[in-house]
């Protein structure tokens, strides 16, 4: 049998990894799928130590978050694809763009 | 079995890398499906069959189909690097970083029981399971994903 550690560090490590993707990007769909890695990362914590324990209680926790990121993901489509409707242009971010000043984020903080 | 795991192992990392590295939504989106049909295969390497059934047809087959379709209908939009919600990506990093060894020293530091021998996880003591100690909260996840599809429809009908 396997190591459980060896499991849960590589959840670790893809949580970490869908954290930085979901601070760095700026994309709605990009966000979606690296907060979609740490769902994953959670469900391989969860199995590992449900193997660990003998106890199929982890198992059912996967099962239920799997579902549940289902349900956000359809909802968070739904949300950008009313969005872009609303929008005149294609793509909402670009109109984004035009509305933010383009050296917003090079100010100094005004305080 | 040691060998598939590493080889698993270190695909999955470097996929979930891929995933907040590449640009092109639609080369995140194959990277993201190469991902998760890692992720079930170390399932399967830990004898959760049906959940690696599950990932595969929920994950791989469902989520990520959807987001293709998303990004189809909306056309692939190219990032741009200015914007993002931390400046310049290096407080990203940093917060990654922290949250690696944070969970890394916890999970050291954490002596755990001797592995049990208990219930097999077969799809049987699954289902079992799930429809007797777990019925309720299963009753709540499906009442969720009819609100959720009843919201999905009312989002994306066009008014006026």
């Amino acid at each position: 049998m396997l190591p459980t550690n060896g499991y849960v560090l590589l959840s670790a490590f893809l949580f970490a990894v869908g954290l930085f993707g979901v601070l760095s990007r700026r994309t709605p769909l990009t966000l979606f799928m690296s907060a979609e890695l740490m769902f994953n990362a959670a469900n391989l914590a969860f199995i590992a130590y449900a193997r660990q324990w003998g106890n199929l209680s982890g198992q059912i926790i996967a099962l239920f978050v799997i579902t549940i990121a289902a349900a956000e993901v359809v909802v968070g489509l739904a949300l950008i694809v009313r969005l872009s409707q609303r929008t005149s242009v294609v793509s909402p971010l670009a109109e984004l763009d035009a509305i933010i000043p383009p050296d917003l984020y090079d100010r100094p903080a005004a305080d | 079995m040691t060998v598939v795991f590493w080889v698993v192992a270190a695909l999955a990392a470097i996929t979930a890398v891929g995933v907040v590295t590449l640009k092109n939504p639609v080369h995140i989106a194959l990277t993201l499906v190469l991902n998760t049909t890692c992720l079930a295969l170390l399932y399967l390497s830990m004898s959760a069959e049906f959940l690696a059934v599950a990932q595969m047809l929920l994950y791989a087959g469902g989520i990520m189909v959807l987001f293709l379709f998303i990004i189809t209908l909306m056309g692939p939009e190219l990032e741009t690097g200015r914007g993002k919600l931390l400046g310049d990506g290096g407080v990203a990093i940093g917060l990654g970083i922290a949250a690696v060894l944070i969970i890394a020293a916890a999970v050291l530091r954490t002596t755990l029981p001797a592995p049990a021998l208990a219930t097999p996880a077969t799809v049987e003591a699954v289902g079992t399971t799930l429809f007797t100690a777990y019925l309720f909260p299963l009753e709540v996840v499906s009442a969720l994903l009819l609100a959720a599809t009843v919201g999905a429809v009312m989002l994306s009908r066009r008014t006026r």
